[in-house]
């Protein structure tokens, strides 16, 4: 077993060693292939967590130097060990179940929660020989694993025994569900111009092709802005706010049972930088310079290419979490039915017949032409919006009678 | 010894009937609507087991994630009060029983009159189902007609709703 | 290998338990619940495409008669009935390739012709819309699912042919529904 051969494909190599080990055991196939399944997958959960908990520490430094100040710096250099000392604090806490709350529901709920961001590792490729499993319904698993995250939220405002908590989570999953519609049409779009639905299938087509991001640049807003909205996040955490509604539906949560709340929304916010990486950038490939630099091409570079794409669209949602004030919830579900949804199917009928006009031609006509018919859905967007803006300008100016004496 | 996937069939079914019989015995309602999760959970499973991966995580999309939530919302929404207090079964519940082991015993005995032409499973589909499904659904030969009134029949169940819900002033 | 009558099995048991559900239990969305389960048993039998979406299209259209009716119920239900069907015979009759084979009908098939049309459709919806005017269309909806069990009945009597066990088992489960349904809800008026 070559150094080489360990570098190019990492996953095979050990699988292969493993089973070897314990067939040299006398294991029975069955249980052997069962156990090397096993420690995959405990390997790939580790992963996700240990990332989990360095997320912690990005989190509050750039939350920090967004708001002007240094963040923590005091735990190790740079307060890289900060997460550490806040998650023995959380596990230290007393654990507070609230009178009247139902207690099995009540443990429960943070427990689905951060399995509903687990579970999505499962499909997550990050690099050509490196992902858990290949998928031919990748992209509809993603959906299904938002939906359990709605479930845990609203086991969480209920059992909590609590009006607000039961508010805020009736919100919470008002808020999801209406905005799972667009989030699924702008993952359409990929779909279509590659034509499978699994992850694997589409950032290989962005490789051997072009990132979808130049062919569908307003699919990207839209997907940007339905996954911010599904993740609870602001501008859309009206149901979370400690001035809105003091947290929502994890009002009763304290201690370690928070952490998970905590921690799985840092994770899925990360989770889901990391799908806008692979659906529109490119997945693990450089932007075509791994075919000019092959010591690029291997599955080493195309992980750190994935999780630095993870990282920077992660950088993206936080920076409008902490620049843009948070919107009203009937803004929200009026922004997401009166606007997002049609723009959503509208740019999918546009994007398919474009696609599907112009997939023949060669590759510099299809990226223009795709490029210009988002523009063209753009702008026709803006100038409606731009047109209803006006009449309502009208009628608010319009001079109002006076009461006549 | 059975092999793998008659092991995962027992653990779906167990997971299946156990859950189904929870849905219809506890008193809290959140709680039936719960293990009514567990149960489409358990039906997904199966799916997986039948090598239908795309209609296991439709089941989970529309069914936990929609029709389960929908459940939950009405549960809360409605009849608060009587939640976890009052006996759920009305007093008829023992003719309930007997009929519904009646049903079972019924279909059993039917079933396993057909039961010597069932033994040969038929075999799993070659190919990429998915593309087979989208092709089936789409083409003109096949089930494009159905599929259309289907999404007519939703439209029309769309309006219904709001119809009902429409606030006559 | 999973032989398929393991998963014809696991219907039937789930069917059973919804069955409980549906009939044991005091609240509506409780039986719902029950309704759900019903609807987990996976169909092993390919069936025609178009044969279900007539059967679609004629059971949304009974459920639009039935609701008309009812709230047409301060009107004459009889000439409403007429109407009905005199609208309906006007838009079939584009559809009728040879109109040659009723014109050539002897005088039996003539008596047939209107014995079918004035007893079997104008009668039966007389009754139906003068039984509107009185029950609600959820409960007339509900009773009027004793039509196909009374078909095996009819056969039996007439042609002497055994209806099967699953129909006999299908219709001790609609009548015993329907009676239970009645005892339980008849404070309602």
């Amino acid at each position: 077993m070559s150094f080489w051969n360990f570098w190019t494909d990492p996953i095979g190599i050990a699988d292969a060693w493993l089973r070897g080990l314990f067939a040299g055991w006398g294991m029975p196939d069955f249980w052997a292939s069962l156990l090397v399944s096993l420690v995959g997958i405990v390997v790939l959960v580790v992963f996700a967590l240990v990332l989990d908990i360095m997320l912690v520490w990005v989190e509050r430094k750039v939350v920090a130097r967004f708001q002007g100040r240094l963040g923590p710096n005091r735990v190790g250099p740079f307060g890289l060990f900060q997460p550490f000392p806040d998650i023995v604090k959380l596990i230290i806490k007393e654990d507070i179940t609230p009178a009247g709350a139902d207690k099995v529901v009540f443990n429960m709920a943070p427990v689905i929660s951060a399995m509903s961001v687990i579970i999505l590792w499962a499909i997550f490729p990050l690099a050509a020989r490196i992902y858990g499993t290949d998928l031919n319904v990748g992209v509809l698993y993603l959906i299904a694993a938002g939906a359990f995250g709605t479930l845990s939220v609203i086991m969480a405002g209920w059992s909590s025994n609590n009006k607000y908590a039961l508010l805020g989570a009736f919100r919470s999953v008002a808020t999801m569900i209406s905005f799972e519609i667009p989030l699924v049409v702008a993952l359409m779009i990929p779909v279509v111009i590659t034509g499978s639905m699994s992850l694997k299938a589409i950032s290989e087509a962005q490789i051997n092709g072009v990132p979808f991001f130049l062919l569908a640049p307003l699919a990207f807003l839209i997907f940007l802005i339905s996954a911010i909205a599904e993740l609870g996040r602001s501008p859309f955490d009206l149901n979370e706010g400690e001035s809105e509604i003091v947290s929502g539906f994890h009002i009763e949560y304290s201690g370690m049972k928070f952490g998970w709340f905590y921690a799985g929304e840092l994770l899925h916010s990360y989770t889901v930088g990391g799908l806008m990486g692979i659906l529109f950038f490119g997945g693990w490939g450089w932007f075509g310079l791994e075919r000019l630099l092959p010591w690029l091409d291997t599955p080493f570079f195309g992980a750190i290419a994935v999780l630095g794409k993870a990282l920077i669209g992660y950088w993206i949602i936080m920076w409008i979490k902490y620049t843009v004030p948070r919107i009203r919830i009937d803004h929200m579900l009026a922004f997401n039915w009166k606007f997002l949804t049609p723009l959503a199917f509208v740019l999918l009928m546009v994007m398919a017949v474009v696609h599907s006009l112009f997939k023949e031609q060669t590759l510099w006509v299809y990226v223009v032409a795709m490029f210009l018919s988002n523009i063209l859905v753009g702008w026709v967007t803006l100038e409606i919006l731009r047109n209803n803006a006006r009449q309502q300008r009208e009628t608010a100016e319009a001079p109002k009678p006076v009461a006549q004496h | 010894m059975p092999d793998a996937t008659q092991v995962m069939f027992f653990l779906s079914a167990a997971l299946i009937l156990v859950s189904a019989v929870l849905v219809v015995t506890v008193r809290n309602l959140v709680h039936a609507a719960l293990w009514l999760i567990a149960t489409l959970f358990g039906v997904a499973m199966l799916y997986v087991l039948l090598e239908a991966g795309f209609l296991a995580v439709v089941q989970v999309v529309v069914y936990i994630g929609a029709i389960a939530i929908l459940f939950i919302f009405a549960v809360m929404l409605t009849r608060r009060d009587l939640l976890s207090k009052t006996q759920q079964t009305n007093p008829n519940w023992p003719v309930a029983l007997g009929v519904s082991a009646l049903a079972l015993v019924g279909i059993a005995y039917i079933v396993r009159g057909f039961a010597f032409s069932l033994e040969r499973t038929p075999a799993p589909l070659t190919g990429d189902t998915l593309q087979m499904l989208g092709e089936a659904l789409t083409s003109p030969n096949l089930f494009v007609l159905p599929f259309e009134v289907a999404s007519v029949l939703l439209l029309a169940a769309l309006i219904g709703s709001v119809y009902l819900a429409w606030n006559k002033k | 290998m999973i032989p398929l009558s393991w998963y014809l099995y696991l219907s039937a048991a789930l069917f059973a338990v919804g069955l409980y559900g549906v009939l044991a239990r005091k609240n509506a969305i409780a039986i719902m619940l029950g309704i759900g389960l019903f609807l987990m048993e996976s169909p092993t039998s390919p069936t025609s495409a178009v044969g279900n979406l007539v059967a679609l299209l004629s059971g949304v259209g009974f459920a639009l008669v039935t609701i008309f009716f009812r709230r047409l119920r301060a009107l004459h239900g009889p000439s409403i009935v007429c109407l009905c069907n005199l609208a309906t015979g006007f838009g079939a009759a584009p559809l009728v390739h040879d109109y040659s084979a009723i014109l050539g009908l002897t005088l039996s098939g003539w008596a047939a012709l209107i014995l079918l049309g004035s007893v079997q459709i104008g009668l039966s919806y007389i009754l139906y819309a003068a039984a509107l005017k009185r029950v609600k269309p959820l409960r007339a909806a509900t009773i009027s699912l004793i039509e196909p069990i009374l078909n095996p009945v009819l056969v039996f009597l007439l042609l002497h042919e055994v209806p099967s066990s699953l129909a006999i088992l299908g219709a001790v489960a609609i009548l015993g529904a329907i009676m239970m349904d009645l005892r339980l809800n008849s404070n309602e008026q």
